[in-house]
């Protein structure tokens, strides 16, 4: 009795060993495909190929994420409503610091081939919405026009919902 | 006792004050700190040396230059910027001085001017303090002027180019990015300039290129943030950091976005309507307005005794719907941004592009 405990002691131990040192890649590849499957809760069993590919979705979506938090600190008209005049007679504080997110968006992508489609997707929402101030939607609209030929990243925009104001702007700005 | 204290005031006047000076032939007051004063003289360096390889059309027009390079924009901005004073500077008392019997030119004023002259509180980014004196003085017929290193300096003309400058000029907040000398931050405070050296211009309703109260619908609805002219500091400001930002070469993706977002905010103020509204709100908010005076004119005719109580209200919502048809039928008139003469009314000297190069170079020869 006591060997065949020994034996199965020895063998826990070995296999325990043998997983922890195995191809530390394959066990990352592990993780994130068990990973993978908690979060689509759809998929089973995939090959490393698979596992890849998600992990790039993983990363857009984590992008996509960080990008909507940008979206959220654009100014809006209701931001301007508590300004005074000496604040709007030249351009505003608020302004400037939309035009930063905006320009923080399109460096991080221009740094980072991966992000290009969630930047374009984050112009796209700002242009689109009509809460945010016509100069930062502007901004985020002539963005779309200049990186869609340089990106290769294409974009549908949703006609109606750009003011002839905003589409205007884009226009005009460089 | 008082010996100690005169010594001590003698020691510590050096430490905050500097003595007046002229740069390139401007006069920079001793109320600007001395920081400012450094940062002004380098933006003007920077201006007066710029190459403009490229060029917007546009603002080359606007701005009337034979030629856009530094010497053209400097002159452009030394004709209209002579004297700049700090945010310290006081308007009133001993530095005001005055002058009866001068005949101004019998143009009209802006309607709007007689309440735009009052003063604001809060952070001063710039204003064009000769543009207002000027102002000031034709409406009370009597010549304004300011003292200024025991000079009058009488604004004969919005010409006079008497700008104030303020803290927030040069306020991070403002500025584009934490590194004051940066080529951004010159372009900023070089586009604010160009802004504020354009209410030197115009003449009759549009002297000083004043601004317009924004129409209904728009962000600053009310304030006196915008212009109903395609020449006016709004777009003069947006066109000349478009310009300035096309041949900058330090510019990073987000300084250059946050000047495009200047000159997006800039142009937005461009109004030429009396209103901002698109033709669906004004038919959906006519849309409203007719149940609304449908109602009250079945209700005053059913109940004529309760329903008199009524009838003022019927009037304003019929007013306010008229006013969404006279706004529609303008939306649908074609109209096109009217470019107001820039020539200023009064008295001035222009100076050349030769002689204030002169002044600029012996300057920097210093």
């Amino acid at each position: 009795m006591k060997k065949k405990i020994t034996i199965i002691i020895y063998f826990t131990v070995l296999g325990t060993l043998a997983w922890f040192f195995q191809d530390p890649e394959s066990n990352q590849s592990v993780s994130n495909q068990s990973e993978q499957t908690t979060k689509n809760g759809e998929i089973e069993k995939k090959g490393n190929t698979e596992v890849l590919k998600k992990d790039v979705e993983t990363t857009e979506l984590k992008n996509n994420d960080h990008f909507t938090q940008y979206l959220n600190t654009l100014p809006t008209a209701e931001d301007f409503k508590t300004l005074s005049y000496e604040e709007v007679h030249h351009t505003p504080e608020i302004i400037k610091n939309g035009g930063a997110i905006v320009g923080r968006v399109h460096n991080e992508a221009q740094e980072d081939v991966s992000k290009r489609v969630s930047a374009m997707d984050f112009f796209k929402s700002c242009a689109e919405d009509g809460k945010i101030v016509p100069a930062i939607r502007a901004v985020c609209l002539k963005k779309i026009y200049k990186l869609i030929p340089e990106w290769k990243v294409p974009v549908l925009l949703l006609e109606e919902k750009i003011s002839r104001e905003v589409a205007d702007l884009a226009m005009k700005i460089p | 006792m008082m010996k100690t204290i005169k010594l001590a005031l003698i020691f510590a006047l050096p430490i905050s004050v500097h003595a007046n000076e002229k740069f390139g032939g401007i006069y920079l007051d001793s109320s600007i700190p001395t920081e400012h004063v450094q940062l002004l003289k380098s933006d003007f360096t920077y201006l007066y040396n710029n190459k403009s390889e490229l060029v917007d059309s546009e603002f080359q027009s606007m701005a009337e230059l034979s030629k856009v390079d530094g010497a053209h924009m400097y002159n452009w901005i030394f004709n209209r910027a002579k004297f700049i004073v700090g945010e310290d500077y006081s308007f009133t008392g001993r530095n005001l001085v005055k002058k009866k019997g001068h005949i101004f030119p019998a143009t009209p004023v802006p309607p709007s001017v007689a309440n735009r002259m009052q003063s604001y509180a809060g952070t001063i980014i710039m204003s064009n303090s000769g543009a207002e004196l000027y102002l000031t003085g034709k409406l009370e017929k009597t010549l304004k002027g300011i003292r200024l290193d025991r000079n009058d300096v009488f604004a004969t003309s919005p010409r006079v180019g008497i700008l104030q400058i303020g803290e927030g000029l040069f306020a991070e907040r403002f500025l584009i990015n934490k590194d004051k000398e940066s080529e951004a931050n010159k372009i900023k405070r070089i586009g604010t300039i160009f802004h504020e050296a354009r209410h030197s211009d115009g003449h009759s309703e549009h002297i000083g290129f004043i601004h317009n109260d924004c129409p209904p619908g728009h962000l600053l609805s009310g304030l006196p943030a915008c212009e109903n002219y395609a020449n006016g500091a709004y777009s003069l400001e947006a066109v000349a950091l478009k310009n300035l930002l096309l041949n900058c070469s330090t510019c990073s993706i987000e300084d250059s976005t946050k000047l495009t977002a200047s000159i997006a905010d800039a142009l937005g103020r461009v109004t030429l309507r009396s209103h901002v509204k698109t033709e669906a709100q004004l038919l959906e908010e006519m849309k409203t307005y007719k149940t609304v005076i449908d109602f009250y004119e079945d209700y005053i005719a059913k109940y004529p005794k309760v329903g008199a109580a009524y009838v003022q209200e019927l009037e304003r919502v019929k007013a306010k719907y008229k006013e969404c048809d006279d706004q529609l039928k303008e939306l649908k008139t074609p109209v096109v941004a009217k470019k107001m003469d820039a020539k200023p009314e009064g008295t001035f000297v222009e100076t050349s592009v030769e002689e204030s190069s002169k002044l600029m170079k012996a300057s920097l020869t210093k």
